[in-house]
């Protein structure tokens, strides 16, 4: 079965119903509408500022959308804390590799998981071996990543020294530390040297194909998009332009013209309210 | 040489009511990145607590009401809690600027309200009357707390709990889309830095046994707890515990050199101690911003 058929078989495991969000005069998310396939590697692709990241900030919780609603998994979980989707098997990353600078990579890893015994504070001081039997199970798991990953070298190295490309692969260890479904990656490929890109977008494809990942990725590297992702959507102007595979997409004359930029940015502050 | 023995036994007994403020710093600060500049604020409620539970009863005052010092103890640890809590729940959910402003202007509400309500404090005089233990007996229970109080920072900081509060303090929207709490770990932290604050007013208190406002002015109730941790290494217990005996040490030689100008030079001399305290400080971030002892690279249990 190819991707193609997967996506159009697969239900939504990921809703997006009519969102829009201004900041102050600007409609940074204008209806956008869109539907994520469980078990897909669904690309958001379009220009700059067409309200992508944007658009993960209200999928993950970090801005409350004024209209519209997100639903995962069939249940509404519009406005909700980016810690209860968390919990709802939903997980982000950043476009800028958001690590703990100054924190090993181990430990980078070994924080996600959660909610820990370890992290009550009464536990964590007075009952020290429930804590210890739970944290040898992360361990174990953070160990995996890092062979994973092939991040052992700098396994006990600050995240802050790592290249930019190695925080991206980091970021992903994360995720793959969590049990989560679904996984919101903001530019993977940025900044990743050809080398480490391989590895990423195989780590990548191995978690969707074993793990069971689901994975919605913003991304600008259009050969990856090509090679990784199915269907591909693309926002431009806080709205969804086009959707479907990457071939038909690139066909589309609205998506052209929106690459071009044919409308300016100015006019549509202008056309704001 | 007794006299000597005796300076040591004061200069560590003071110095430890230090420690312990340093250390209640850096769970808030080292661990977690809490900006707070109104440790005067709990180090004085700490202290006022136990003197108006552990006072005979007075008319210039609340009570006393003549409890041991242990009830004063634990109280001044709780009322420094609550007060933690309650400035932590209105600033620890916006930006961490918010906390330094509410944390200084809280340092002095607490002062002024020392020095003017009158029925409670007695004002300007302080409470006196406190029950002194003989300087060997607060000497063993200065250690027994600084050690209490290392043990738990330390447990603390070696857990999963430790951890996280230290992926808050380097990243706080990463640690929001990993689950956490953030609001909830930031205002533990907070509240157990400053619940160790009041236990070191707690001490003060029967340490001088009397309290009066001018002891808990910025300088010696805040400004120098800062010096100790950045000074000893920011992030780590036995960092804090250095430099509160380093600053403190310092501060105490210079004070026997003071007594040693003359008189007319008094005022000048006091002041060269402070700018004294003021100097190591930038000379410490010139020379080793990481402080004498550095945080340590691993945090959360097993192995460094």
């Amino acid at each position: 079965m190819n991707g193609a058929e997967r996506s159009q078989s697969a239900t939504p495991i990921l809703v997006v119903d009519g969102i829009e969000l201004r900041f102050g005069g600007i409609r940074a998310l204008d209806g956008v509408n869109l539907e994520v396939g469980r078990g897909s590697i669904t690309a958001l692709i379009g220009p700059n500022g067409a309200g992508k990241t944007t658009l993960f900030g209200v999928i993950a919780g970090f801005l409350r959308p004024s209209r519209g609603r997100v639903v995962l998994g069939g249940e509404d979980v519009t406005g909700l804390a980016p810690p209860r989707l968390f919990a709802r098997g939903l997980m982000r990353t950043f476009q800028i590799p958001a690590v703990y600078e100054r924190m090993t990579v181990l430990d980078n890893l070994l924080m996600v998981p959660g909610p820990q015994a370890g992290e009550n504070l009464l536990t964590a001081v007075f009952a020290s071996r429930a804590v210890n039997r739970e944290e040898k199970a992360f361990r174990e798991r953070a160990e995996r990543v890092i062979a994973f990953l092939d991040l052992a070298p700098v396994r006990d190295n600050y995240a802050g020294q790592l290249s930019g490309g190695q925080k991206k692969l980091l970021e992903l260890g994360r995720v793959m530390m969590t049990d989560s479904k679904v996984v919101l990656l903001d530019e993977p490929g940025a900044g990743v040297n050809p080398t480490l890109m391989k590895k990423l977008t195989d780590s990548i494809r191995r978690l969707n194909a074993e793990w069971g990942y689901t994975f919605l990725i913003i991304e600008h590297d259009m050969d990856l998009v090509a090679a990784l992702c199915d269907p591909v959507i693309v926002m431009a102007e806080g709205k969804v332009l086009a959707q479907g595979p990457m071939a038909s997409v690139r066909a589309n004359d609205a998506v052209r013209e929106a690459y071009l930029g044919s409308r300016s940015v100015a006019e549509r502050v202008v056309a704001g309210p | 040489m007794e006299s000597l023995l005796g300076f040591g036994i004061f200069f560590v007994s003071f110095a430890g009511i230090y420690a312990i403020l340093a250390l209640g710093l850096n769970v808030q600060w080292g661990y977690t990145g809490l900006f707070n500049i109104g440790i005067a604020a709990f180090f004085a409620v700490g202290a006022y607590t136990a003197a108006i539970l552990t006072t005979p009863e007075s008319p210039n005052h609340l009570g006393g009401f003549g409890l041991p010092m242990i009830a004063g103890f634990v109280v001044a640890m709780l009322v420094a809690a609550v007060l933690a809590l309650a400035i932590g729940l209105i600033t620890l959910r916006l930006r961490e600027d918010y906390l330094a402003i509410a944390s200084i202007g809280l340092a002095e509400i607490v002062r002024l309200v020392l020095k003017n309500e009158e029925w409670l404090t007695n004002g300007t005089r302080g409470i006196t009357a406190i029950p002194r233990p003989t300087s060997v007996t607060f000497f063993v229970i200065v250690a027994v707390a600084v050690l209490v109080t290392y043990w738990l920072v330390e447990r603390a900081r070696r857990s999963p709990w430790g951890r996280t509060v230290r992926a808050v303090r380097e990243q706080e929207q990463a640690a929001l889309a990993a689950g956490k709490n953030v609001v909830r770990f930031r205002l533990e932290a907070f509240v157990f830095g400053s619940a160790l604050m009041g236990l070191a007013g707690a001490l003060y208190a029967h340490f001088q046994g009397f309290v009066g406002p001018e002891a808990f002015e910025p300088m010696f109730g805040t400004f120098i707890v800062w010096v100790m941790l950045i000074a000893g290494g920011s992030g780590n217990n036995r960092g804090a515990l250095v430099g509160a005996f380093l600053v403190w040490g310092l501060y105490a030689v210079t004070g026997f050199v003071a007594t040693l100008v003359p008189p007319e030079f008094a005022t000048q001399a006091s002041a060269a101690r402070v700018v004294l305290v003021g100097v190591l400080l930038i000379v410490v971030l010139l020379y080793r911003p990481e402080g004498l002892l550095p945080e340590s690279r691993r945090v959360g249990p097993g192995p460094d």
